[in-house]
């Protein structure tokens, strides 16, 4: 099976100061990395899952990967093409082929749209406009289980679950091959959220496309997901397949988000890892491992040297003492 | 008859709107026990925020009480006026929120703010900052007195949702409303905030009402469980009875339903198929009716009971007399 | 739309600003039918009368009918105002997207351009642009034109700010939208809410403005008949008699009037309304 998708030293960075403003202050790099050397690739077919906290510097990959942010440095091959080269022509092309499914279900839906109108938008934006969008709408909501009438509602009378159809319905419009979706549980009820995975994982095996998915929430990750990420401050802390991952995780991070989900079980026994203090700014990144200010196992050198790389076959990571 | 520090009684909330009187909370009964933690579980539409806006008594113009008593204190909070009202809230009830952002008014520091919420003590400036250094210490704030300057936009969420909690805390109430605390933060941050109210909950006595649609906090840090479904409380106990002895079907489904609970991994995931019902046109029967599996006849036709199934187990099934 | 004349007719005051607003349009736009004379015809014989069966507000100096003045003038004040407004919007709505939405050099320029305009007062602007090139109607509404575009501008350009950065404006970029799809599809509709209220708020400032201008003389030429030219015969001739004051001033008050009270429920019945559909 070969790569859809192979990002290799990806790097995005944001200006944290003016031009005149950092000249003033003799900051010679007026950036922050949100994403700093991110390496992976997802094969045709799979889930590959990006878990991070809030300040991971997940969603900007995210978007970078779909072209709305420059990678400062790296590139992004789908399908051998490299995003970060693109033209303008090349870029629709590749905006045909990827949808992107975001955070917020009603919030990304255009407002003042029907959803007939908003799931028909990609046909529109590309000039398809020959095809028979009445019979694509009907048949894209058939696709996600809504009802054919739902094509007349507008987005704040959808519910949650409702909305995040639509979502998906959007995101199939041209059959891409990869869609990358943003927390796609986000905001629905315990007893929705599993229609939209089953939803997702029904598509990717009807249709074999492959997804990038983006979340916070570890309880989902296992279910819909062929191969796992962490991320921490903007890198991969550790790499592999999603079942590996979960049953014998080996960085201090992973293990410790693994241990942060509480259970449905009042008599569990609470084997949390706690982490000390909050993430750190991003302006001021730790020295060494940029780990080691909340590890509970950090050790002699861990604010010295950057962690080495262990890699073998499906389980990568960087730590100077994996567990 | 335990010693309750609030007790709901049979309380119904209707909303007027265009489309008819939607009966937001019917004939609710919920206690919160002094000294313990309640938690209740439900999802979109289950009537939570009605419910928590019926106990501040801070609800919509076209709200209406139609019946019920919400016993705090020795008082029905239903027939206080907002004088009345004022002088409880932030005093011996207080609330979180879900977004501390919003709680936190961003042009004042949270030093003033802290003060500021002190205006009913006759104590001096410099008594009340020191009350205030004294609280953020205890919910973990590092060198508070120095912070006390600080505007809530220079911390993090979860220190934001601490100071939110520290502000709560401050008046000694005994009664702490938590909306859904923890929703906006990671589960690592999660995990601390329900660490730290179990740690005020012992050393202050107060006692919390934690709504939270996340099942697993609900067992680790509650001793009671309250289960709402479309407006109504569907199953209360303790929190050993409902999550190991769910005895109503929507508990039932729900425990089965959390991703989080389901151990295998699985590309075929358990729902409740189906939809909340209008609540307008409330269904005659059982509110779940349209989407339980395990309805029998009279579901249809007649309303369920509040019914003790256990001691200290109570459930609104018809399936539970049996 | 229907829903919406509905509510307004709920509130009193919107009931009476839709009923003034509609008074006045129709009066203006019928006024060829209803007019009982000639607005402009000379009858000197029968000047400065009060009002009478004939003359229902009375005539002027030159026996010309002053009701039938009023409403020709209503016609004068509605077309400059909906032709400035109008005009003043459509650039004044692109500029202020373009700044909202392009690059921040772009913002700047036009910023700096809305700043300059700004900078003028309104009234000394008018009168040099009149002393320039003569009265006439079109000065009056290139002036108001000019005036009113870095307002609107300034408005469309905060929403579009505020939205830019949502995410069905991310969505639609990630899709691959153009620039201009964007801005009519997406951006419009959601920015034009605040600005239509404003906008018809603005029509009485507008209609004071020719108003004010004519009375100086520098507006439409006599004997075009407007609003503000009768307020000047009257202005000559009150101790003659006090009826051309009025009738010059009384639609004046009632446009204005109307217009506010329309545009204040329009804005308290549309503001909670948008924000709880977006």
């Amino acid at each position: 099976m070969s790569n859809i998708l192979e990002v290799a030293n990806v790097r995005v960075r944001f200006r944290s100061q003016g031009a005149l403003q950092a000249l003033v202050q003799g900051n010679s790099d007026p950036y922050i990395d949100a994403v700093r050397d991110v390496s992976f690739s997802v094969k045709e077919g799979e889930t590959f899952t990006l878990v991070g906290e809030s300040g991971s510097g997940k969603s900007t990959l995210a978007m970078a990967v779909a072209g709305l942010h420059k990678a400062a440095e790296g590139s992004i091959l789908f399908n051998g093409d490299d995003v970060t080269t693109m033209d303008d022509d090349a870029m629709q092309t590749y905006r045909k082929q990827i949808s992107f499914m975001w955070q917020n279900p009603v919030g990304s839906l255009s407002p003042r749209l029907s959803v007939g109108s908003l799931i028909t938008e990609p046909f529109k934006i590309h000039g398809l406009k020959q095809q028979d969008l009445r019979a694509e709408s009907d048949r894209l909501l058939k696709l996600v289980g809504l009802p054919a009438h739902f094509s007349e509602r507008y987005p704040h009378q959808l519910s949650g679950g409702q909305a995040r159809r639509v979502g998906v319905a959007r995101a199939l419009a041209l059959h891409p091959k990869l869609i990358i979706a943003d927390e796609p549980t986000a905001g629905l009820d315990v007893s929705v959220q599993g229609e939209i995975l089953n939803l997702l994982n029904r598509l990717q095996d009807e249709l074999g496309v492959s997804m990038f998915v983006i979340t916070h929430n570890l309880n989902i990750v296992r279910h819909i997901s062929d191969q796992t990420a962490i991320m921490y401050l903007g890198r991969f802390v550790e790499l592999g397949d999603t079942d590996a991952i979960f049953a014998q995780a080996k960085h201090p991070y992973t293990l410790a988000l693994l241990s942060a989900n509480p259970e449905a079980d009042p008599d569990a026994q609470i084997n949390r890892i706690e982490l000390k203090g909050e993430v750190p700014s991003l302006l001021m990144r730790p020295r060494g491992c940029e780990f080691h200010t909340r590890c509970p196992f950090v050790a002699e050198g861990c604010d010295q040297t950057f962690p080495p790389v262990h890699s073998d076959n499906q389980h990568w990571l960087t730590c100077h003492y994996p567990r | 008859m335990s010693d309750n520090v609030l007790t709901i009684k049979d309380l119904s909330v209707h909303y007027a709107t265009n489309a008819g009187v939607l009966k937001a909370l019917r004939h609710i009964n919920l206690d919160v026990p002094r000294g313990s933690i309640v938690g209740v579980v439900g999802e979109s539409g289950c009537g939570k925020s009605t419910l928590i806006g019926s106990i501040i008594r801070l609800l919509a113009d076209n709200a209406d009480v139609p019946n019920g008593s919400i016993e705090f204190e020795g008082n029905d909070l239903i027939k206080l006026n907002q004088d009345q009202m004022r002088a409880i809230r932030g005093n011996s009830m207080s609330i979180v929120f879900q977004d501390p952002m919003s709680t936190l008014n961003p042009v004042l520091s949270i030093g003033r703010q802290m003060v500021d919420i002190q205006y009913r003590d006759k104590k001096s400036y410099a008594e009340k900052l020191a009350r205030s250094t004294e609280m953020l210490a205890s919910v973990g704030i590092p060198d508070p007195a120095g912070r006390l300057k600080q505007f809530p936009h220079e911390f993090s969420g979860g220190m934001q949702q601490r100071i939110s909690i520290a502000m709560a805390l401050q008046a000694n109430p005994s009664l702490l409303i938590a909306d859904e605390p923890t929703t906006a933060l990671d589960a690592t941050l999660e995990v601390q905030i329900i660490h730290l109210l179990k740690e005020l909950q012992t050393n202050m006595g107060c006692s919390i009402l934690f709504i939270s649609h996340h099942l697993g906090v609900i067992a680790e840090l509650c001793d009671f469980v309250v289960v709402m479904y479309a407006g109504e409380v569907v199953e209360e106990g303790s929190v050993r009875d409902v999550f190991h002895r769910p005895t109503h079907p929507y508990t039932q489904k729900l425990l089965q339903c959390d991703p989080a609970v389901i151990a295998e991994k699985s590309r075929h995931l358990p729902t409740i198929p189906g939809e909340i019902p209008n609540l307008v046109e409330v269904p005659p029967g059982c509110v779940f009716r349209n989407r339980c599996e395990q309805a029998m006849e009279q579901c249809s036709t007649v309303v369920p009971l509040w019914d003790e199934c256990r001691p200290g187990h109570f459930v609104t099934c018809h399936r539970a007399r049996e | 739309m229907i829903l919406l004349l509905k509510r307004i007719c709920r509130e009193p005051m919107g009931l009476l600003g839709l009923v003034l607003v509609v008074l006045i349009s129709l009066s203006a736009l019928l006024a060829s039918v209803i007019a009982p004379h000639d607005p402009i015809a000379l009858n000197i014989v029968d000047r400065l009368q009060g009002p009478s069966a004939n003359y229902i507000l009375g005539t002027d100096q030159l026996g010309r009918d002053l009701f039938s003045r009023v409403l020709y003038g209503g016609q004068v004040a509605l077309k400059v105002a909906l032709i400035s407004i109008a005009l003043a919007l459509s650039i004044g709505v692109l500029l202020g997207m373009l700044a909202g939405f392009g690059p921040s050099w772009l913002d700047n320029l036009i910023m700096l351009f809305f700043d300059t305009i700004r900078s003028f007062p309104t009234v000394m602007f008018a009168l040099a642009t009149v002393a320039l090139v003569g009265p006439s109607l079109s000065t009056v509404i290139v002036v108001i034109v000019i005036t009113s575009i870095p307002n609107y501008g300034r408005v469309i350009r905060t929403q579009t700010l505020t939205i830019k950065n949502n995410e069905f404006i991310q969505a639609e970029r990630v899709m691959g939208a153009s620039l201009g799809r964007i801005l009519w599809v997406h951006v419009l509709p959601n920015v034009m809410g605040p600005l239509m209220i404003l906008a018809s708020m603005d029509i009485p400032t507008v209609v004071a403005l020719e108003a004010g201008l004519s009375f100086l003389g520098m507006g439409v030429k006599p004997p075009t008949p407007s609003w503000g030219s009768i307020l000047n015969d009257g202005y000559t001739l009150i101790r003659n008699t006090p009826w051309p004051i009025i009738a010059g001033s009384l639609p004046l008050v009632l446009i204005t009037l109307g217009f506010t009270f329309l545009g204040e429920s329009l804005r308290d019945l549309i503001d909670p309304k948008l924000r709880k559909s977006l």
